[in-house]
């Protein structure tokens, strides 16, 4: 299968696209294929990555703020 | 084998009150007090994280300055860490095990000793590793915080080496946007933003897998 492939059918079981037997064939191979199933890894860790960069803003923001009004308190620079 | 009126002797229950004592195993893996910290970073808690900064800014300033840093070093070092550490502990079932401050503070040692590395251009990961060598709760969970920090760190440079179109997509598609509303925001049809979304994939998984970092990350990942 080209990667493009493996990619489409990983998206489809990630968000649940799927069959059911379509779903239990996937993870029978994701459990005899070690390739496979660090591909599937990789993307489930790039897909929270974006998902999360709204928190890691506000986060950034946050911190932001809080050495600021700490720093001014403290006059240090 | 001991006859019967052993087990009954002093020496006999000395012993085995010792084994008790000295012995019994440490518990592994109880969450310390200090997650309150951890949970004020991933709740956004002010209140929480400037009792952070009024604890661990100093020390970490001052030992950045002894490292041939200046303040402002010691500033993005210490953010750059507690970010890192909020991305670790949102990960389901995570927890602290060690007091809060020398975590943070082995944290902020590893990201500067590879800034340092990286100002001087020489490589990073295996430093970050061997620096914190020490087998303690917080120098493992210290080593987890910097090897993931690598990980996200290529992740997101290979992310930005992708087109601004292939981005969007991502950003739409895998924040919860039905391929169709995609393909109308992008003024794309829909057959094309699902062939399209599994290229772009492709390319930033590729682009990923043949960097050799990603296979020192993944062979350091293999000995733990």
């Amino acid at each position: 299968m080209r990667k493009e492939e493996v990619i489409k059918k990983l998206e489809d079981y990630l968000d649940g696209n799927l069959s059911v037997a379509e779903c239990s064939d996937l993870e029978f191979q994701l459990a005899e294929d070690a390739v496979l199933f660090s591909e599937l890894r990789l993307l489930k860790e790039l897909r929270a990555m974006v998902v999360d960069e709204p928190a890691e803003q506000k986060l950034r923001e946050k911190l932001e703020d809080v050495y600021r009004s700490f720093f001014k308190k403290n006059k240090l620079p | 084998m001991l006859p019967p009126t052993a087990f009954f002797s002093v020496e006999f229950c000395l012993i085995r009150r010792l084994n008790k004592v000295i012995l019994r195993p440490k518990p592994i893996n109880t969450m310390h007090r200090d997650q309150q910290y951890v949970q004020a970073l991933i709740d956004g808690d002010s209140r929480i994280i400037g009792k952070i900064y009024a604890r661990h800014a100093s020390k970490i300033k001052a030992w950045i300055e002894q490292n041939e840093g200046n303040a402002a070093d010691a500033k993005d070092v210490m953010q750059d860490a507690l970010i890192a550490i909020t991305r670790q502990a949102r990960k389901p079932g995570w927890k602290l095990t060690c007091p809060f401050g020398a975590f943070l503070f082995l944290v902020c040692k590893g990201k500067w000793f590879n800034e340092l590395k990286r100002r001087k251009q020489t490589g990073v990961t295996k430093m970050t590793l061997k620096g914190l060598a020490d087998e303690n709760d917080a120098s493992i969970l210290a080593g987890e915080v910097l090897r993931e920090e690598e990980k996200y760190n290529l992740f997101r440079q290979k992310f930005e080496t992708l087109s601004e179109g292939c981005q969007k997509l991502l950003r739409l598609a895998w924040n919860g946007r039905q391929l169709q509303e995609v393909a109308d925001e992008m003024n794309f049809s829909y057959g094309y933003v699902r062939k399209k979304k599994c290229e772009c994939i492709a390319r930033l998984m590729n682009a990923i897998q043949n960097a050799p970092e990603f296979h020192d990350l993944k062979s350091d990942e293999e000995k733990m």
